[in-house]
């Protein structure tokens, strides 16, 4: 019945205190003796403050980051950098994974690069790249693309190679055309898998842009962890890795919203609503009479296992 | 059917110059043991395979290639996850280009001829094994077709069940005038729901009896306990050719575990 409740209520009770409370408490209490240990090692001088900073001081930096300016324009480049090369990357590889999993002489043809492009390290490509494509964002965007091709390109062609083959038959006996069989059955099956493999991506992509900035850049949050730490300004480098971090928080929370909108069957609560809404749908745009829409599910003969 | 032979690559003969014919509007069940070739008769006559030798004919046409006048029931319901039961019975007609208004009545009474009012809008995970058959066979009918083949149609849902969709196929048939083809293991099942009942042997596969059932229609469960319904399991076993001893095992199973 969770599909009866609104955005908002799912919302308030998902915020409630209890909760919360509940669901908080062992990550935070991990946190805690993380920066116990770590004001102990420093207590004791174990690590010099010159190279650990305390916590306390990262946050501080944190804080005076996010609110001087020039940071934003940092964040700006890396963020479309990583955007866009994830774009092109899974681009690329769905271009490539749907002629690999409808020819087998494609597949054959397309397959050994792929697998020689994802063995060789390809942060070793970098350097060639930005001997090519020069200092600016072109560059980043195209090793992001590089790194973020080739879980999009294998988790695709899977899914396309494990549509279920009663499926297939199905469709086949109700004469669908190729076209058809694609579009109803090989896009949507596919789909689920597909997802998993634009998520790695997105993480993907941001390594990309943030090890093409270190290699050479002017802008970019890689920049500015490379300066940071070359002054031994260590709290900062480690405040531009949180923003990273958020960064990368932000990437893979859309994918997994996109995914959540677009793989609506494997979700519950969207199902539900789903179904709620086309059944209201049906029952204002259908002539009335024939009993065909009932508004409950009536539990008749049908609902035993 | 005449003289079908099918001979896969590798040698295996799975048909082996099986002949029969149905009667437009009969109810036959095709009952042998697992690997005779019992799917493989049905994927022949659904045109999804080719034949070595012979000849299959539907409506006096031969089979070569799918057909929309023959529709075939999967083992599993198959339905697409993404698409509602109103919708999985509407495939038919969408890849078929029909889809009007006129489709989605007959879809709407279909669902509920296979009692699934209420459920029209609801999407297949929140179905139960049967509950989907049911969509799959609604999905079957909207073919609007001439021959059904039903390929063990409720194998994957358990026994209650099974007995009752069965009844309930049973009852949908006798509302169209198509022909329906029922491919079992279970000997008891073949009887209770055809006109007659075709008994082929282990690999490879040939007809070994074809048994008229006497029965009237319409059928009840309560029929496998006659005398005269336990006589008809007998010859089918006789004609299976499995050893005696284990037949009356089998018969056992077939009775109250399938």
């Amino acid at each position: 019945m969770v599909g009866r409740r609104t955005f908002a209520a799912r919302l308030r009770l998902a915020l409630s205190p209890n909760r919360l409370a509940r669901r908080l408490w062992p990550p935070l209490l991990f946190l805690a003796i993380l920066i116990g240990l770590w004001e102990l090692a420093l207590a004791v001088d174990y690590v010099s403050e010159s190279i650990l900073p305390h916590p306390k001081d990262i946050v501080v930096s944190f804080a005076e980051l996010t609110t001087s300016e020039f940071v934003w324009d940092d964040v700006a480049a890396t963020l479309w950098e990583s955007v866009a090369g994830f774009a092109l990357g899974a681009a690329l590889g769905l271009a490539l994974a749907i002629p690999s999993g409808l020819s087998p002489v494609m597949r054959q043809m397309l397959n050994p690069y792929a697998v020689a492009l994802q063995v060789t390290p390809r942060i070793a490509i970098a350097p060639l790249i930005i001997a090519w494509a020069g200092f600016g964002y072109n560059s980043k965007i195209w090793i992001a693309a590089i790194i973020a091709f080739f879980p999009v390109y294998v988790n695709a062609l899977t899914g396309i190679l494990t549509v279920d083959e009663d499926a297939r038959e199905m469709f086949r006996s109700l004469g669908a055309s190729r076209w058809q069989t694609f579009m109803h059955l090989m896009v949507p099956g596919s789909l689920p898998v597909m997802f998993a493999g634009l998520k790695t991506a997105a993480g993907l992509a941001l390594v990309g842009a943030v090890v093409g900035e270190f290699i050479s850049a002017e802008r970019g949050l890689g920049v500015l962890v490379q300066q940071f730490s070359s002054q031994l300004a260590i709290a900062d480098a480690f405040a531009v890795i949180l923003m990273l971090m958020f960064l990368g928080l932000l990437l893979y929370g859309t994918m997994e919203w996109l995914e959540r909108t677009t793989v609506f069957w494997l979700h519950d609560a969207r199902l539900v609503a789903r179904s709620r809404r086309r059944a209201a749908k049906a029952r204002g745009g259908r002539p009335t009479g024939d009993g065909g829409v009932a508004s409950k599910p009536r539990p008749t003969l049908a609902g035993r296992r | 059917m005449a003289d079908a032979v099918k001979q896969f690559e590798g040698g295996v003969l799975a048909v082996d110059h099986v002949s029969f014919e149905a009667v437009p509007g009969e109810f036959v069940s095709i009952v042998g043991p697992s690997g005779c070739g019992k799917s493989t008769l049905l994927r022949l006559i659904a045109g999804l395979i080719p034949l070595s030798e012979g000849s299959i004919s539907v409506n006096g046409l031969e089979v070569t290639e799918p057909r929309q006048d023959v529709a075939l029931m999967f083992q599993r319901p198959t339905l697409l996850p993404w698409r509602t039961a109103l919708q999985n019975a509407l495939l038919p007609p969408k890849l078929g280009g029909k889809l009007d208004e006129a489709a989605e009545r007959q879809a709407y009474e279909l669902l509920e001829l296979v009692g699934l009012s209420g459920f029209e809008h609801t999407y297949p995970r929140h179905l139960s094994g049967g509950m989907q058959q049911r969509v799959a066979l609604a999905r079957l009918l909207m073919v609007g077709v001439d021959v059904l083949l039903l390929d063990e149609p409720f194998a994957a849902v358990d026994q209650l069940t099974r007995e009752r969709l069965n009844l309930e196929l049973l009852r949908v048939h006798e509302r169209m005038s198509a022909t329906a083809l029922l491919v079992t293991h279970n000997i008891t099942e073949a009887i209770l729901l055809a006109d007659r009942v075709v008994v082929m042997t282990p690999r490879p596969g040939r007809i070994a009896d074809v048994i008229e059932v006497p029965f009237g229609r319409p059928r009840a469960q309560e029929m496998v306990a006659e005398r005269e319904f336990q006589e008809l399991v007998l010859r089918a076993y006789s004609g299976l050719q499995v050893p005696l001893t284990d037949a009356a095992d089998n018969q056992q199973a077939g009775v109250h575990g399938g």
